[in-house]
């Protein structure tokens, strides 16, 4: 199940309903990267250029457009995305609605991972190395929650092994900002653990994007096998799905995508957590037809929040990772009471 | 036409062996009961039957090749498991969760055919469950649930069925029903082992039977072979009053017996 | 306006060094164990004081990232700003910032060792005072005068050579730090001849630009904080940003040290001078 379920034969209504959810959902992400581009205190101006109507200086305009506004409105997308499919995909595979990245050590992993690389100078001379950095903490950070938690654990058991995972990385960050030799590091841990896409270039662009294409194809391709985890290990098993291998791609999968992501723009939270509990009912609950939909939902929302960062503050740029924990903080609470009256 | 033979099989979990050199063949046309107490190893000798899980001794043969130099997807489009109390997860509609049993026969990216959509019409209709088809699963009862699942196992038409208690949660109507589709099943020239604790349905409706105690297997064959009063005896600790009817025989325990030491 | 603050500053200071218990008449002996715990405490001490009366300077005096006279700050004791170690020293003057830890000044204050702090300069009259001050403190007076006198001439020929052109200038440091107005840097920028973009966007202290600010400002002029050698960090990569380097071809880029304008003392001479050959270069842009 997935992209290709369109059966025309089939009378069921779900079919054409999941892809309106999904057109929809991209007009809304289309529509959203174009308002991200002119969103922002030089809106005007740029309108002006579009219009032709006499923008004075358009070079320093385009400027501002080209190496400013386009990396930032595409960085925000996938990374979104990134973070929603991500969230989809680790909700399926634990079978737990509270999972993602952020609740299960792969973002601050990554954040440790990429501050290692960045401030000892690794990065300065191969870029690749701040993307790799976040990889290697993000599959290191989940390989230990999958130790701790185990596929079969509840709510509770998940979160603690999380907890656990994003303490230690948060204080091994904390000592390697402190120990860096760059004074301005220390207080740079409000970015790494908040997340920001403020002055973000193409550069950053390009040493990202390739891993986190890698780790999307990965997790897209596993829609079925957590259609088939829905009913339970064993029965996914004797479908013909390899436990190990779904349970290494995930790995894989999650640590490439979330891993370059974090390299770039800092641990964002709760995109992974609220888009795929949104999106759900709208596409039947069915884990493998909410990947796709929750990489365009995720995109959606975090280009919202950037916007939202840029033109809810008069003073200076809110960060980006304040506005989504503003959001997912709630909503998480609000998941936590639902599942309490559900399982008293 | 499929024959399934388990050669040997020994299984230890922790430090007790749970199964101790079982032999059992599942033929096609067949229909066979698996009967046991609690804790004989049943449920594992399926899980291991059907490569949920590893045995640690003997060798499982599929038509006389070993069963693990058959790919997973072709194994899949051939055997299909039903697992004991399966969950369901997240809250889909039922025909989507009956749809799963045809994933073993799609193409990746491939979409549900019209045949894939057939099959599950077929399977809804056999288990009774074709009105609650765009109903969410975890609307249903614990019955209707279970005749989902089942109907999930049917959907893949599998030359071999391997059902682990699945009329355990079911209504006396829908137990008849579920056992009549397994023996057209067998009919149709599937092989099917159904693991058992009602011993009237067991008599009434399978070919042939198989008793599991203590990890062993203790007896096999055809019902008055395996279900007699020495066996229920020793096996189970029960009397029971066994009888013919004209719609097929009966075996009703009707009190405990001390087991001697 | 200026000698009114000027007046102030030193009177402020006298208060302070009498109420410290010192009762120094300016004719007494001069310290002979200095030891600074703030880096502009500790160049003064190192330009102005002889050699052998620094007890102790802090640990950024040595470092060139932070000191213009590191050379000079080689073997002479280091501290890393902790009242234990000023304690080793035994001082008999401590030099301290305004914003140096408040429990450390407070404690030495308490056990009667005499303290003078130092502000942040702001302008080229604190600048004054403050060599003045701490020349008083040191019993170095006439060096102390001396420095300023040299330093005034730097300036009035600054000055003199500037042109009646007022390019538009912004300075961004890491972080998108920019200076206002009412700072060192922002007076030796409009001392050199230019006007401050930060000053039109509101900054009047320290601030932060965003890169869009900064572009569409149209500075004429944009002068990086240069840092050697420069330690990777989040802060440094924004100077490293595309858009700025597809800005360096059409808009003057110069480069001043960032210690040769963070204290008083002569070197922010020789900044003034790097900014003056700024604006000329930016001046020939502009007439052209």
């Amino acid at each position: 199940m997935g992209l290709g379920d369109v059966s025309q034969s089939h009378p069921s209504e779900g079919v054409g309903r999941y892809c309106l959810v999904l057109t929809l959902l991209a007009l809304l992400t289309v529509g959203l990267f174009i308002t991200s581009l002119f969103a922002g205190r030089s809106a005007v101006p740029l309108l002006h250029l579009f219009m032709g109507a006499g923008a004075e200086d358009p070079q320093t305009l385009w400027l501002i457009f080209n190496e400013i506004r386009l990396p930032r409105a595409l960085l925000a997308t996938v990374v979104g995305a990134t973070l929603g499919l991500a969230g989809a995909a680790l909700q399926g595979y634990l079978r737990n609605p509270l999972a993602e990245p952020g609740l299960v050590g792969a973002s601050s992993a990554a954040a440790f991972g990429a501050v290692v690389m960045l401030y000892t100078g690794a990065a300065t001379w191969f870029p690749m190395a701040l993307p790799l950095g976040g990889i290697a903490g993000a599959i290191v950070g989940l390989s230990l929650v999958s130790l701790l938690a185990g596929g079969r654990s509840g709510a509770l058991t998940l979160i603690l092994a999380g907890v656990a995972v994003n303490t230690f990385a948060a204080a091994l960050t904390s000592l390697a900002l402190n120990l860096a030799p760059s004074p301005y590091a220390a207080l740079e841990i409000v970015f790494w653990l908040l997340g920001s896409l403020a002055d973000r270039s193409f550069e950053h662009v390009r040493i990202a994007l390739p891993f986190m294409v890698v780790g999307w194809f990965l997790l897209l391709r596993l829609g079925r096998a957590l259609d088939a985890l829905s009913i339970g290990e064993e029965a996914a098993a004797s479908l013909g799905y390899s436990l190990g291998r779904l349970r290494g791609l995930m790995l894989l999968g999650v640590g490439l995508s979330v891993g370059a992501s974090v390299a770039v723009s800092g641990a964002i939270g709760f995109i992974g957590l609220v888009v795929p509990h949104l999106l759900r009912p709208l596409v039947g609950h069915r884990p493998g037809a909410l990947l796709p939909a929750s990489a365009l939902g995720g995109a959606a929302l975090t280009l919202a929040a950037d916007i939202g960062a840029r033109v809810l503050s008069p003073g200076p740029e809110l960060k980006l990772g304040v506005l989504t924990a503003l959001i997912g903080a709630p909503f998480f609470l609000y998941l936590l009471i639902g599942m309490r009256r559900a399982n008293p | 036409m499929s024959t399934l033979q388990a050669n040997a099989i020994g299984v230890t979990l922790g430090a007790q062996q749970v199964l101790k050199h079982v032999d059992l063949q599942v033929k096609a046309g067949e229909v066979i009961g698996l009967l046991g107490p609690n804790g004989a190893g049943k449920s594992t000798l399926l899980r291991v039957m059907a490569r949920v899980m590893r045995q640690h001794g003997g060798s499982i043969t599929l038509d006389g090749a070993d069963i693990d130099s058959i790919p997973r997807q072709a194994l899949a489009q051939r055997l299909a498991y039903l697992p004991q109390d399966a969950e369901c997860h997240w809250p889909m509609a039922v025909e989507q969760v009956v749809a799963l049993g045809r994933l073993p026969h799609r193409r990746p990216w491939a979409p549900m055919s019209a045949h894939d959509w057939d099959r599950v019409a077929y399977a809804m209709a056999k288990t009774d469950v074709e009105q609650f088809r765009g109903r969410s699963v975890g609307a249903l009862s614990m019955g209707e649930r279970a005749r989902v699942l089942m109907a999930r196992a049917v959907a893949g038409e599998p030359g071999i069925l391997l059902a682990d208690e699945p009329v355990a949660g079911l209504d006396p109507a829908h137990q008849l029903e579920v056992m009549a589709m397994l023996e057209n099943m067998a009919a149709d020239g599937a092989a099917v082992l159904v693991v058992l604790h009602d011993l009237t349905l067991a008599a009434r409706h399978c070919s042939r039977l198989a008793l599991l105690a203590g990890g062993r297997l203790v007896a096999s064959g055809d019902a008055s072979t395996v279900l007699s009063t020495e066996h229920l005896r020793n096996c189970f600790g029960i009397r029971a009053m066994s009888g013919e009817t004209v719609d097929g025989p009966f075996v009703i325990p009707v009190g405990r017996v001390k087991l001697d030491a | 306006m200026r000698s009114q603050r000027a007046n102030r500053m030193c009177i402020v200071s006298f208060t302070a060094l009498v109420a410290m218990g010192l009762a120094v008449p300016v004719s007494a002996a001069p310290p002979q164990r200095i030891v600074s715990i703030n880096i502009c405490g500790d160049l003064l001490a190192l330009s102005l004081a002889p050699r052998a009366r620094i007890a102790s300077v802090t640990f950024l005096a040595a470092d060139p990232m932070m000191s213009p006279i590191a050379a000079a700050a080689q073997g002479v004791p280091v501290n890393y700003g902790k009242a234990e170690e000023v304690l080793a020293f035994e001082p008999d003057l401590v030099i301290a910032g305004r914003y140096t830890t408040r429990a450390t000044v407070a404690l030495l204050e308490r056990l009667g060792y005499p303290v003078i702090e130092l502000d942040v300069a702001r302008s080229l009259d604190d600048v004054r005072s403050q060599i003045r001050v701490a020349a008083l403190a040191m019993g170095v007076e006439q060096a102390g005068e001396a420095m300023i006198a040299k330093l005034d001439a730097r300036i009035r020929r600054a000055v003199s050579e500037r042109d009646k052109t007022r390019p538009l200038a912004a300075v961004y440091g890491p972080n998108g730090f920019t200076p206002g107005a009412h700072t060192l840097s922002g007076s030796l920028i409009a001392l050199a001849g230019f006007d401050n973009l930060a000053t039109r966007a509101g900054i009047q202290t320290w601030g932060s630009l965003t890169l869009e600010q900064l572009l569409m400002g149209r500075p004429d002029v944009i002068i990086f904080e240069a840092e050697q050698p420069r330690a990777p960090a989040l802060a440094n990569q924004i100077l490293a940003h595309p858009a700025l380097a597809d800005l360096r071809d059409r808009v003057t880029v110069a480069e001043v040290p960032r210690p040769l304008w963070s204290c008083p003392g002569p070197w922010i001479g020789e900044a003034l001078d790097q900014l003056s050959v700024a604006r000329a270069a930016a001046g020939q842009r502009l007439r052209h």
